[in-house]
Protein backbone atom coordinates (compact mmCIF):
# COMPACT_ATOMS: atom_id res chain seq x y z
CA UNK A 1 0.00 0.00 0.00
CA UNK A 2 3.00 2.34 0.87
CA UNK A 3 3.76 2.62 -3.05
CA UNK A 4 0.05 3.54 -3.37
CA UNK A 5 0.52 6.26 -0.86
CA UNK A 6 3.78 7.73 -2.31
CA UNK A 7 1.87 7.94 -6.03
CA UNK A 8 -1.08 9.56 -4.07
CA UNK A 9 1.26 12.41 -2.52
CA UNK A 10 2.97 12.91 -5.62
CA UNK A 11 -0.09 13.42 -7.16
CA UNK A 12 -1.82 15.74 -4.78
CA UNK A 13 2.45 17.30 -4.91
CA UNK A 14 1.50 18.78 -8.58
CA UNK A 15 -1.55 20.17 -8.29
CA UNK A 16 -0.27 24.14 -7.71
CA UNK A 17 -1.97 26.92 -6.50
CA UNK A 18 -3.79 29.10 -9.31
CA UNK A 19 -2.82 32.79 -9.43
CA UNK A 20 -6.14 34.87 -9.90
CA UNK A 21 -5.82 38.32 -11.80
CA UNK A 22 -6.49 41.20 -11.01
CA UNK A 23 -8.24 42.97 -13.84
CA UNK A 24 -11.43 43.57 -14.66
CA UNK A 25 -13.11 43.44 -18.82
CA UNK A 26 -13.80 47.09 -19.99
CA UNK A 27 -15.24 47.82 -23.27
CA UNK A 28 -17.27 50.66 -24.56
CA UNK A 29 -17.67 53.47 -27.83
CA UNK A 30 -15.16 56.47 -28.87
CA UNK A 31 -17.11 58.70 -30.81
CA UNK A 32 -15.65 62.02 -32.69
CA UNK A 33 -18.09 64.79 -32.00
CA UNK A 34 -21.15 62.19 -31.83
CA UNK A 35 -19.97 59.96 -34.51
CA UNK A 36 -18.27 56.60 -34.24
CA UNK A 37 -14.85 57.17 -35.06
CA UNK A 38 -13.08 53.88 -36.81
CA UNK A 39 -9.57 52.88 -36.36
CA UNK A 40 -9.06 54.35 -33.08
CA UNK A 41 -6.08 52.89 -30.59
CA UNK A 42 -7.45 53.21 -27.00
CA UNK A 43 -4.88 52.89 -24.28
CA UNK A 44 -5.32 52.91 -21.12
CA UNK A 45 -2.36 53.87 -18.67
CA UNK A 46 -2.56 52.79 -14.85
CA UNK A 47 -0.02 54.72 -12.84
CA UNK A 48 2.90 53.36 -12.42
CA UNK A 49 4.34 50.98 -9.17
CA UNK A 50 8.04 50.84 -8.69
CA UNK A 51 8.63 51.70 -12.66
CA UNK A 52 6.13 49.40 -13.85
CA UNK A 53 3.35 49.97 -15.69
CA UNK A 54 0.18 47.46 -17.27
CA UNK A 55 -1.27 49.07 -20.17
CA UNK A 56 -4.28 48.25 -22.18
CA UNK A 57 -5.05 48.60 -25.48
CA UNK A 58 -8.45 48.32 -27.53
CA UNK A 59 -8.86 48.92 -31.23
CA UNK A 60 -12.13 50.47 -32.86
CA UNK A 61 -14.46 48.81 -35.21
CA UNK A 62 -16.84 50.83 -37.59
CA UNK A 63 -19.52 51.34 -34.93
CA UNK A 64 -16.68 53.07 -32.78
CA UNK A 65 -17.05 49.89 -30.34
CA UNK A 66 -13.45 48.49 -28.88
CA UNK A 67 -12.72 45.73 -25.87
CA UNK A 68 -9.48 45.75 -24.09
CA UNK A 69 -6.68 43.71 -23.91
CA UNK A 70 -3.63 43.86 -21.62
CA UNK A 71 -0.67 45.03 -23.85
CA UNK A 72 1.88 42.45 -22.48
CA UNK A 73 0.06 39.21 -22.31
CA UNK A 74 -2.93 39.47 -24.66
CA UNK A 75 -5.18 38.75 -21.54
CA UNK A 76 -8.94 40.69 -21.71
CA UNK A 77 -9.49 43.82 -19.68
CA UNK A 78 -7.18 46.19 -17.58
CA UNK A 79 -5.75 45.69 -14.18
CA UNK A 80 -7.62 47.71 -11.49
CA UNK A 81 -6.88 51.20 -10.59
CA UNK A 82 -7.58 55.12 -12.12
CA UNK A 83 -6.33 54.89 -16.05
CA UNK A 84 -5.01 57.91 -18.18
CA UNK A 85 -6.95 57.04 -21.46
CA UNK A 86 -5.41 58.03 -24.45
CA UNK A 87 -7.10 57.90 -28.29
CA UNK A 88 -5.12 57.99 -31.07
CA UNK A 89 -5.82 57.55 -34.97
CA UNK A 90 -3.97 54.63 -36.83
CA UNK A 91 -2.59 56.10 -39.68
CA UNK A 92 -3.08 53.71 -42.61
CA UNK A 93 -0.29 50.90 -43.45
CA UNK A 94 2.08 52.19 -46.05
CA UNK A 95 2.29 50.02 -48.87
CA UNK A 96 5.14 49.44 -50.80
CA UNK A 97 9.36 49.17 -49.96
CA UNK A 98 10.23 52.76 -48.81
CA UNK A 99 9.46 54.10 -45.49
CA UNK A 100 9.17 57.94 -46.95
CA UNK A 101 5.80 58.83 -44.76
CA UNK A 102 7.36 62.07 -43.02
CA UNK A 103 3.46 63.76 -43.26
CA UNK A 104 2.45 64.85 -40.19
CA UNK A 105 -0.64 62.44 -38.85
CA UNK A 106 -4.84 63.35 -38.52
CA UNK A 107 -4.35 64.18 -34.43
CA UNK A 108 -7.22 63.77 -32.82
CA UNK A 109 -8.37 66.52 -30.26
CA UNK A 110 -6.42 67.17 -27.30
CA UNK A 111 -8.18 65.62 -24.50
CA UNK A 112 -7.82 64.54 -20.75
CA UNK A 113 -9.72 61.20 -20.17
CA UNK A 114 -9.70 59.57 -17.03
CA UNK A 115 -11.31 56.27 -16.03
CA UNK A 116 -11.51 53.93 -12.93
CA UNK A 117 -11.18 50.09 -13.30
CA UNK A 118 -13.35 48.41 -10.34
CA UNK A 119 -13.64 44.62 -10.05
CA UNK A 120 -16.62 44.16 -11.61
CA UNK A 121 -15.79 45.64 -14.94
CA UNK A 122 -17.49 48.09 -17.62
CA UNK A 123 -19.32 47.82 -21.14
CA UNK A 124 -20.03 51.65 -20.95
CA UNK A 125 -16.13 53.17 -21.18
CA UNK A 126 -17.67 55.60 -24.02
CA UNK A 127 -15.18 58.74 -24.93
CA UNK A 128 -16.54 61.96 -26.82
CA UNK A 129 -13.69 63.66 -28.17
CA UNK B 1 11.77 -28.48 0.46
CA UNK B 2 11.58 -24.63 -0.83
CA UNK B 3 8.00 -23.21 -0.67
CA UNK B 4 7.20 -21.74 -4.41
CA UNK B 5 5.51 -18.76 -2.82
CA UNK B 6 8.67 -17.77 -1.34
CA UNK B 7 11.12 -18.03 -3.73
CA UNK B 8 9.09 -15.61 -5.85
CA UNK B 9 10.82 -13.12 -8.11
CA UNK B 10 10.84 -10.36 -10.46
CA UNK B 11 7.82 -7.32 -10.34
CA UNK B 12 4.22 -8.05 -11.12
CA UNK B 13 2.36 -5.93 -13.80
CA UNK B 14 1.06 -3.34 -11.47
CA UNK B 15 4.30 -2.46 -9.93
CA UNK B 16 6.11 -2.17 -12.89
CA UNK B 17 2.81 0.27 -14.00
CA UNK B 18 3.51 2.30 -10.83
CA UNK B 19 7.05 2.44 -11.42
CA UNK B 20 6.70 3.97 -14.00
CA UNK B 21 4.05 5.97 -13.93
CA UNK B 22 5.98 7.98 -11.23
CA UNK B 23 8.92 7.77 -13.36
CA UNK B 24 7.08 9.65 -16.41
CA UNK B 25 5.73 12.20 -13.39
CA UNK B 26 9.33 12.95 -12.01
CA UNK B 27 10.70 13.50 -16.09
CA UNK B 28 7.63 15.84 -16.22
CA UNK B 29 8.46 17.55 -13.09
CA UNK B 30 11.74 17.89 -14.24
CA UNK B 31 11.80 18.73 -17.94
CA UNK B 32 10.25 22.40 -17.62
CA UNK B 33 12.84 23.13 -15.31
CA UNK B 34 15.88 21.81 -18.17
CA UNK B 35 14.01 24.06 -20.23
CA UNK B 36 14.46 26.80 -18.18
CA UNK B 37 17.67 25.84 -17.04
CA UNK B 38 18.95 25.91 -20.90
CA UNK B 39 16.62 29.13 -21.61
CA UNK B 40 18.43 31.18 -18.35
CA UNK B 41 22.37 29.95 -19.94
CA UNK B 42 21.09 31.21 -23.45
CA UNK B 43 19.58 34.36 -22.00
CA UNK B 44 23.59 34.84 -19.56
CA UNK B 45 25.53 34.41 -23.19
CA UNK B 46 23.09 36.63 -24.65
CA UNK B 47 23.71 39.20 -21.74
CA UNK B 48 27.48 38.73 -22.15
CA UNK B 49 27.28 39.42 -25.95
CA UNK B 50 25.28 42.38 -25.55
CA UNK B 51 28.20 43.69 -22.97
CA UNK B 52 31.18 42.71 -25.14
CA UNK B 53 29.23 44.95 -27.80
CA UNK B 54 28.63 47.98 -25.50
CA UNK B 55 32.76 47.90 -24.62
CA UNK B 56 33.29 47.86 -28.34
CA UNK B 57 31.76 51.05 -28.95
CA UNK B 58 33.75 52.47 -25.65
CA UNK B 59 36.78 50.99 -27.44
CA UNK B 60 35.57 52.77 -30.99
CA UNK B 61 35.49 55.98 -28.68
CA UNK B 62 38.47 55.58 -27.55
CA UNK B 63 39.94 55.82 -31.41
CA UNK B 64 37.99 58.31 -32.80
CA UNK B 65 36.72 60.35 -29.95
CA UNK B 66 33.32 59.68 -30.74
CA UNK B 67 30.99 57.00 -30.83
CA UNK B 68 29.65 55.21 -33.89
CA UNK B 69 26.96 56.84 -35.66
CA UNK B 70 23.69 54.41 -35.87
CA UNK B 71 23.98 55.06 -39.56
CA UNK B 72 25.06 56.84 -41.93
CA UNK B 73 23.02 57.71 -44.96
CA UNK B 74 23.89 59.76 -48.43
CA UNK B 75 21.81 63.09 -48.28
CA UNK B 76 19.65 63.94 -45.77
CA UNK B 77 16.38 62.08 -46.19
CA UNK B 78 16.70 58.39 -44.87
CA UNK B 79 14.63 57.02 -47.66
CA UNK B 80 15.69 58.28 -51.02
CA UNK B 81 18.92 59.01 -50.59
CA UNK B 82 21.35 55.50 -50.70
CA UNK B 83 22.99 53.70 -47.27
CA UNK B 84 26.74 53.54 -45.95
CA UNK B 85 27.87 51.92 -43.15
CA UNK B 86 25.88 51.31 -39.47
CA UNK B 87 27.44 51.22 -35.96
CA UNK B 88 27.85 47.11 -36.56
CA UNK B 89 30.32 47.24 -38.97
CA UNK B 90 32.06 50.36 -37.57
CA UNK B 91 32.59 48.27 -34.49
CA UNK B 92 34.47 45.43 -36.57
CA UNK B 93 37.87 45.51 -35.46
CA UNK B 94 36.80 45.75 -32.26
CA UNK B 95 35.03 42.65 -31.64
CA UNK B 96 37.92 40.85 -33.26
CA UNK B 97 36.47 40.70 -36.66
CA UNK B 98 39.03 43.29 -38.67
CA UNK B 99 39.04 40.80 -41.41
CA UNK B 100 35.64 41.53 -42.05
CA UNK B 101 35.96 44.78 -41.64
CA UNK B 102 39.18 45.30 -43.99
CA UNK B 103 37.26 43.27 -46.78
CA UNK B 104 34.42 46.03 -46.06
CA UNK B 105 34.82 48.85 -48.88
CA UNK B 106 33.19 51.81 -46.63
CA UNK B 107 34.22 54.32 -49.78
CA UNK B 108 31.03 52.47 -51.36
CA UNK B 109 27.50 52.42 -50.12
CA UNK B 110 25.75 49.38 -48.17
CA UNK B 111 24.04 48.11 -51.26
CA UNK B 112 26.65 48.23 -53.79
CA UNK B 113 27.61 44.80 -54.98
CA UNK B 114 30.82 44.40 -54.11
CA UNK B 115 29.79 44.57 -50.05
CA UNK B 116 27.47 42.00 -50.30
CA UNK B 117 30.37 39.71 -49.25
CA UNK B 118 30.53 41.42 -45.78
CA UNK B 119 26.71 41.95 -44.96
CA UNK B 120 25.94 38.48 -45.88
CA UNK B 121 28.26 36.84 -43.39
CA UNK B 122 26.67 35.59 -40.44
CA UNK B 123 28.56 36.81 -37.37
CA UNK B 124 27.97 35.06 -33.98
CA UNK B 125 28.44 38.21 -31.87
CA UNK B 126 25.51 39.63 -33.47
CA UNK B 127 23.38 36.75 -32.79
CA UNK B 128 21.57 36.33 -29.41
CA UNK B 129 21.26 32.37 -28.74
CA UNK B 130 17.57 32.94 -27.86
CA UNK B 131 16.75 34.38 -31.47
CA UNK B 132 15.94 31.82 -34.07
CA UNK B 133 17.10 30.97 -37.40
CA UNK B 134 19.75 34.01 -36.69
CA UNK B 135 22.01 31.60 -39.56
CA UNK B 136 19.25 32.95 -42.13
CA UNK B 137 20.68 35.09 -44.98
CA UNK B 138 17.11 36.97 -46.45
CA UNK B 139 16.04 40.60 -48.57
CA UNK B 140 15.05 42.84 -45.45
CA UNK B 141 11.34 43.77 -45.74
CA UNK B 142 12.12 47.04 -46.80
CA UNK B 143 14.62 49.76 -48.50
CA UNK B 144 15.73 50.22 -52.19
CA UNK B 145 14.90 48.09 -54.89
CA UNK B 146 18.20 46.98 -55.41
CA UNK B 147 18.87 46.05 -51.96
CA UNK B 148 20.92 42.61 -51.84
CA UNK B 149 20.00 39.97 -49.15
CA UNK B 150 21.72 40.10 -45.41
CA UNK B 151 22.83 38.35 -42.87
CA UNK B 152 20.59 38.11 -39.83
CA UNK B 153 21.49 40.07 -35.95
CA UNK B 154 19.76 40.24 -32.83
CA UNK B 155 20.97 43.88 -31.30
CA UNK B 156 20.17 47.34 -32.64
CA UNK B 157 21.61 51.10 -32.03
CA UNK B 158 19.39 52.61 -29.39
CA UNK B 159 18.35 55.84 -32.17
CA UNK B 160 16.57 57.90 -29.46
CA UNK B 161 12.96 58.72 -28.13
CA UNK B 162 9.86 59.91 -30.17
CA UNK B 163 5.90 60.65 -29.76
CA UNK B 164 5.19 61.06 -33.15
CA UNK B 165 6.16 59.16 -36.97
CA UNK B 166 8.87 61.25 -36.46
CA UNK B 167 12.16 59.03 -35.94
CA UNK B 168 15.97 60.21 -35.73
CA UNK B 169 16.87 57.12 -38.62
CA UNK B 170 14.71 59.96 -40.92
CA UNK B 171 17.48 62.88 -40.39
CA UNK B 172 13.87 64.64 -39.28
CA UNK B 173 15.15 68.45 -37.41
CA UNK B 174 11.41 67.58 -35.59
CA UNK B 175 12.20 69.19 -32.22
CA UNK B 176 10.84 65.96 -30.10
CA UNK B 177 13.17 63.50 -31.51
CA UNK B 178 16.33 66.86 -31.85
CA UNK B 179 15.57 66.74 -27.78
CA UNK B 180 15.18 63.18 -27.45
CA UNK B 181 17.94 61.73 -29.49
CA UNK B 182 20.13 58.96 -28.42
CA UNK B 183 24.07 57.77 -28.26
CA UNK B 184 24.45 56.10 -31.77
CA UNK B 185 21.57 57.62 -34.09
CA UNK B 186 21.84 58.16 -37.94
CA UNK B 187 23.80 60.79 -39.30
CA UNK B 188 24.14 62.22 -43.10
CA UNK B 189 27.00 62.99 -45.26
CA UNK B 190 27.38 64.35 -48.77
CA UNK B 191 29.22 61.08 -49.51
CA UNK B 192 29.73 58.29 -47.53
CA UNK B 193 33.34 58.74 -47.06
CA UNK B 194 34.30 59.56 -43.93
CA UNK B 195 33.23 56.67 -41.85
CA UNK B 196 33.91 58.46 -38.26
CA UNK B 197 31.30 60.82 -38.88
CA UNK B 198 34.41 63.63 -38.41
CA UNK B 199 33.14 65.61 -41.95
CA UNK B 200 30.11 66.27 -43.41
CA UNK B 201 27.17 65.58 -41.53
CA UNK B 202 23.54 66.67 -40.99
CA UNK B 203 23.40 69.67 -39.72
CA UNK B 204 21.21 68.50 -37.06
CA UNK B 205 22.95 65.20 -36.36
CA UNK B 206 26.88 65.03 -35.21
CA UNK B 207 28.31 61.55 -33.60
CA UNK B 208 27.55 61.48 -30.05
CA UNK B 209 30.81 61.37 -27.45
CA UNK B 210 30.80 60.86 -23.78
CA UNK B 211 30.77 64.28 -22.58
CA UNK B 212 27.61 64.55 -24.71
CA UNK B 213 26.06 62.18 -22.77
CA UNK B 214 24.73 64.74 -20.19
CA UNK B 215 22.62 62.65 -18.35
CA UNK B 216 24.81 60.25 -17.76
CA UNK B 217 26.18 57.07 -19.39
CA UNK B 218 24.49 55.04 -16.59
CA UNK B 219 21.39 56.30 -16.81
CA UNK B 220 21.12 56.07 -21.16
CA UNK B 221 20.50 53.39 -23.29
CA UNK B 222 22.57 51.99 -26.18
CA UNK B 223 22.05 48.76 -27.49
CA UNK B 224 19.08 46.45 -27.13
CA UNK B 225 17.58 43.12 -28.41
CA UNK B 226 15.13 43.19 -31.76
CA UNK B 227 13.48 40.02 -32.49
CA UNK B 228 10.48 38.90 -33.57
CA UNK B 229 8.33 35.73 -33.87
CA UNK B 230 6.11 36.62 -36.73
CA UNK B 231 7.00 38.90 -40.07
CA UNK B 232 10.32 37.43 -40.48
CA UNK B 233 12.10 40.05 -42.51
CA UNK B 234 11.45 42.75 -39.99
CA UNK B 235 13.38 41.30 -37.87
CA UNK B 236 17.30 43.05 -37.04
CA UNK B 237 19.86 42.28 -40.05
CA UNK B 238 23.25 43.20 -38.26
CA UNK B 239 24.43 45.05 -41.54
CA UNK B 240 21.64 46.57 -42.77
CA UNK B 241 21.56 50.49 -42.57
CA UNK B 242 18.63 51.49 -43.95
CA UNK B 243 16.06 53.02 -41.18
CA UNK B 244 14.98 50.29 -38.40
CA UNK B 245 16.75 47.35 -39.62
CA UNK B 246 20.02 47.49 -37.15
CA UNK B 247 18.69 50.98 -35.37
CA UNK B 248 15.20 51.44 -33.07
CA UNK B 249 13.73 53.98 -31.73
CA UNK B 250 11.91 54.14 -27.98
CA UNK B 251 8.09 54.88 -28.62
CA UNK B 252 6.82 57.13 -25.59
CA UNK B 253 3.36 55.76 -24.18
CA UNK B 254 3.48 51.99 -26.45
CA UNK B 255 4.12 49.30 -24.21
CA UNK B 256 3.18 46.94 -27.82
CA UNK B 257 6.94 48.17 -29.50
CA UNK B 258 8.25 46.02 -26.55
CA UNK B 259 6.37 42.71 -27.59
CA UNK B 260 8.31 40.30 -29.67
CA UNK B 261 5.70 39.65 -32.05
CA UNK B 262 5.25 42.38 -34.85
CA UNK B 263 2.19 41.32 -36.16
CA UNK B 264 0.98 41.16 -33.03
CA UNK B 265 2.29 44.52 -32.33
CA UNK B 266 0.39 46.02 -35.84
CA UNK B 267 -2.93 44.42 -34.86
CA UNK B 268 -2.99 46.23 -31.45
CA UNK B 269 -2.44 48.85 -33.27
CA UNK B 270 -1.60 52.86 -32.01
CA UNK B 271 0.58 55.92 -32.96
CA UNK B 272 2.43 56.19 -36.32
CA UNK B 273 0.81 52.57 -36.88
CA UNK B 274 3.27 49.75 -37.95
CA UNK B 275 6.13 52.33 -38.09
CA UNK B 276 6.70 52.23 -34.63
CA UNK B 277 6.25 48.44 -34.69
CA UNK B 278 9.28 48.04 -37.42
CA UNK B 279 11.57 50.18 -34.68
CA UNK B 280 10.68 48.30 -31.90
CA UNK B 281 11.92 45.51 -29.54
CA UNK B 282 11.58 42.73 -28.26
CA UNK B 283 13.34 39.32 -27.10
CA UNK B 284 12.60 35.47 -26.54
CA UNK B 285 13.68 36.13 -22.50
CA UNK B 286 10.27 35.30 -20.91
CA UNK B 287 8.70 38.73 -19.32
CA UNK B 288 11.84 40.52 -20.14
CA UNK B 289 14.35 42.44 -23.52
CA UNK B 290 17.67 43.35 -21.95
CA UNK B 291 19.49 46.54 -23.14
CA UNK B 292 23.03 47.67 -22.71
CA UNK B 293 23.44 51.24 -20.64
CA UNK B 294 26.04 53.94 -22.28
CA UNK B 295 28.16 52.88 -19.09
CA UNK B 296 28.44 48.90 -20.46
CA UNK B 297 26.33 47.07 -18.23
CA UNK B 298 22.93 45.28 -19.22
CA UNK B 299 19.93 45.77 -17.75
CA UNK B 300 17.18 43.09 -18.45
CA UNK B 301 13.62 45.39 -18.46
CA UNK B 302 10.29 43.96 -18.16
CA UNK B 303 8.19 44.16 -21.26
CA UNK B 304 5.50 46.38 -18.59
CA UNK B 305 8.01 49.01 -17.75
CA UNK B 306 6.59 52.80 -17.56
CA UNK B 307 6.99 54.08 -21.43
CA UNK B 308 5.33 56.94 -20.60
CA UNK B 309 2.28 58.55 -22.46
CA UNK B 310 1.97 60.58 -24.90
CA UNK B 311 0.25 64.16 -25.38
CA UNK B 312 0.34 64.37 -29.03
CA UNK B 313 3.00 64.68 -31.76
CA UNK B 314 5.54 66.90 -29.75
CA UNK B 315 5.16 66.48 -26.26
CA UNK B 316 4.67 63.69 -23.83
CA UNK B 317 1.87 63.92 -20.50
CA UNK B 318 4.87 61.95 -19.09
CA UNK B 319 7.83 60.22 -20.29
CA UNK B 320 8.21 57.04 -18.31
CA UNK B 321 11.18 55.33 -17.86
CA UNK B 322 12.54 53.64 -20.84
CA UNK B 323 11.60 56.47 -23.46
CA UNK B 324 13.52 58.64 -20.76
CA UNK B 325 16.66 56.61 -20.95
CA UNK B 326 16.79 56.56 -24.03
CA UNK B 327 17.87 60.33 -24.54
CA UNK B 328 21.26 61.55 -23.77
CA UNK B 329 20.31 65.06 -23.06
CA UNK B 330 16.88 64.85 -21.95
CA UNK B 331 17.70 66.17 -18.58
CA UNK B 332 14.97 63.95 -17.24
CA UNK B 333 15.43 62.51 -13.51
CA UNK B 334 14.66 58.89 -13.83
CA UNK B 335 15.76 55.86 -11.92
CA UNK B 336 15.52 52.31 -13.00
CA UNK B 337 13.16 49.75 -11.25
Amino acid sequence: MIRYAILLMVCLGLTGCDSGGSQAPISGVITLDGQPLENASVTFTPPAVDGQVVTSNGLTDASGKYSLKVTSTDAEGAVLGTHTVTIVIVSDEIEGDDETDDSDENELPEHDFSFDVTSEGSTSANFDL
Amino acid sequence: MLNKKTTKQGFTLVELLVVIAIIGILIALLLPAVQQAREAARRIQCTNKLKQLALATHNYHDTYNSFPPGGITAGKNCCGGRNAANWALLILPQIEEGNLHSQYNFSLFNESPENNLVVQTNVEAFNCPSDQDTADVTKPGSGRGDRPNYARGSYRAVNGATCSNKYPDHGTSHSFVQKNVGVMHHVGVPSPKSHNGASGGRPEFNCETFASITDGTSNTLLLGEMQTITQKNRRTYWAYTYTSYSNSTISVGQSRTLIPDYKRCVAIGGNAGSNACKRGWGSFHPGICQFALADGSVKPITVTVDMGIRKNNSTATSMGVLPAMASIHGGEVISLP
